[in-house]
C-alpha cells in the first residue's frame, strides 16, 4: 500500500519533470532565433507531451498491484529530475539552448535508467525503460543538432 | 400589451441572397424554438394562441395533454432553422406543449435557410450534412459546425466495411465514452458554450495537428494533456500540498539529524 502511494508520488514528480521540459521547450520554440531548429524543437516538445501522457496513464489506471520483493526506489533518484531548468533569455542563442536541452536531457535519461533497473513495478519498471529509450533517441538528435550548428 | 413569439418573415433577411438545405428528420432543442412561420402575431411567448380560446381549441389542448400523459408520442413538427434558431412551420399546438411540459426535446423535420454571405455557417451546415448522410450519425450536435469535418476524418480511420458501421461503432465505442469523460473534466467550465460534441472536437484536432493522430492512453489523459498544453487549471490529486511536500522531501533525500553526545 505503502509503496504503491509513493510510486503515485514518484509518478507525479515525473510528470511534473515533463510539464518543465515541454514549457522549456515551448518558450525556446516560440523565440525568434531558434527557427532553423524548430522542427527539432517540436519533436521534443512533442516527445514530452507524450511522455506526460504515458506516466499520468499509469499514474491513473495503471495496475500497481503487481508487487516483487524488491527495494524500493532510492530516495535520492529524484534529485536528478529536481534541479531547476536553465532560464532562458531572448539572447539566447541555438547552441545555448540546445546545449541546455542536451545536458537535461542527458539527466533525464539517467533517472529513468536508474528508476527502471530499480522499480518493484513492472508496469512503471517498462514505462520508464520506454522514456530511457527515447530521452536517449533526443539526445541523438540534440547532438545532430548541436553538429549541424557547429559547421 | 402580451408579448408574442417571434415571427420568421420580420427575422428572415429576403433581399440577401440565401439558400435553403433540406437537413431531414432530426431532434431540436425545445429552448431553440423561438417563432412562427405562418401564425405571426397569434401566439403568446409560450406558443398559446392569443384569442383563440373556444371550446375546440381547449378540447384539442387536452387531447394533446392526454397523449402525452399517457406517454404517446408526438408526431414530428415542421420547422425553420435560421441563424440557430428553429420557426415552427406546423405544430405550435405541439411546441406549446412541450414548453408547458417542460420537455428537452422534441423531433422535427427541419429546413435551414442560410445566407450565402454566411459562409462558415454555410460551409458548416454542408459539412453537417455530409457527415450525416455518409455516417448515418444523425444525433451529434455541434454549436461549431465546422467540427463535422473533423468527426468525419475520425469515423473514417475507425475499422469497419462501411462508413456507416464505423460510424455506428465510432459512436459506441470512442465518441460516447469520451463525451462522458469531457462532461466529468473541468473542460465544459472552461469553454462555455461549447457542447461535448464541440469539444470532442477540439480535443481530437490538436492531438491531430500536433501528433498526428489520435494517441492510445484514454481520454481522460488526453484531456488532461489538452489542459496542460493550453495552460488551463486542472485539479490534479497527487499534487496537493501534502503530497508535492512528501514528493520534495524524497526528492531532496532527506538527511538524518547527526547525534550529539
Amino acid at each position: 500500500m505503502m509503496k504503491k502511494f509513493l510510486v503515485r508520488i514518484i509518478l507525479e514528480e515525473a510528470i511534473a519533470f515533463e510539464e518543465k521540459a515541454y514549457r522549456f521547450y515551448q518558450n525556446a520554440l516560440s523565440r525568434a532565433v531558434m527557427r532553423e531548429s524548430a522542427q527539432t524543437l517540436r519533436k521534443l516538445l512533442v516527445s514530452e507531451l507524450a511522455h506526460r501522457m504515458k506516466l499520468d496513464e499509469i499514474q491513473r489506471v495503471g495496475d500497481l498491484a503487481e508487487h516483487r520483493e524488491n527495494e524500493m526506489i532510492e530516495q535520492e533518484e529524484l534529485e536528478e529530475i529536481a534541479g531547476p531548468w536553465p532560464e532562458l533569455n531572448p539572447w539566447s542563442t541555438r547552441e545555448e539552448v540546445l546545449e541546455a536541452a542536451l545536458r537535461k536531457e542527458t539527466e533525464a535519461y539517467e533517472f529513468y535508467a536508474r528508476v527502471a533497473s530499480r522499480t518493484p513495478l513492472q508496469v512503471v519498471r517498462d514505462t520508464f525503460r520506454l522514456l530511457a529509450e527515447e530521452e536517449m533517441q533526443h539526445m541523438k538528435w540534440i547532438r545532430k543538432e548541436m553538429g549541424e550548428a557547429q559547421q | 400589451m402580451r408579448r408574442t413569439v417571434r415571427c420568421f418573415h420580420e427575422d428572415f433577411v429576403k433581399n440577401e441572397p440565401y439558400v435553403v438545405l433540406d437537413a431531414g428528420l432530426r431532434t431540436i432543442q425545445t429552448i431553440e424554438i423561438i417563432g412562427t412561420v405562418d401564425k405571426c402575431g397569434e401566439l403568446d411567448e409560450l406558443f398559446h394562441y392569443i384569442k383563440r380560446k373556444d371550446r375546440m381549441e381547449r378540447s384539442r389542448r387536452m387531447t394533446m395533454e392526454h397523449a402525452v400523459q399517457n406517454y404517446l408520442f408526438l408526431p414530428p413538427i415542421d420547422v425553420f432553422k435560421y441563424m440557430g434558431s428553429y420557426y415552427v412551420v406546423d405544430g405550435n399546438r405541439r411546441v406549446a406543449l412541450a414548453k408547458e411540459m417542460k420537455m428537452e426535446y422534441m423531433d422535427a423535420n427541419v429546413k435551414e435557410y442560410i445566407h450565402r454571405s454566411e459562409t462558415e455557417m454555410l460551409s458548416g451546415a454542408m459539412l453537417r450534412r455530409r457527415f450525416e448522410i455518409e455516417t448515418g450519425l444523425r444525433n451529434i450536435s455541434l454549436a461549431h459546425e465546422i467540427g463535422y469535418r473533423t468527426l468525419l476524418g475520425e469515423v473514417a480511420k475507425y475499422p469497419g466495411r462501411d462508413m456507416e458501421e464505423k460510424g455506428k461503432n465510432w459512436y459506441s465505442d470512442v465518441f460516447l465514452p469520451a463525451c462522458r469523460q469531457i462532461s466529468l473534466s473541468e473542460l465544459p467550465s472552461v469553454y462555455s458554450g461549447f457542447s461535448d460534441g464541440d469539444l470532442f472536437v477540439l480535443v481530437v484536432g490538436f492531438f491531430n495537428e500536433c501528433m498526428g493522430g489520435m494517441p492510445v492512453e484514454g481520454f481522460h489523459t488526453l484531456i488532461s494533456a489538452f489542459m496542460f498544453a493550453h495552460t488551463l487549471p486542472e485539479r490534479r490529486t497527487w499534487r496537493k500540498p501534502p503530497f508535492r511536500f512528501i514528493g520534495r522531501l524524497l526528492s531532496r533525500g532527506v538527511k538524518k539529524p547527526e547525534l550529539r553526545e
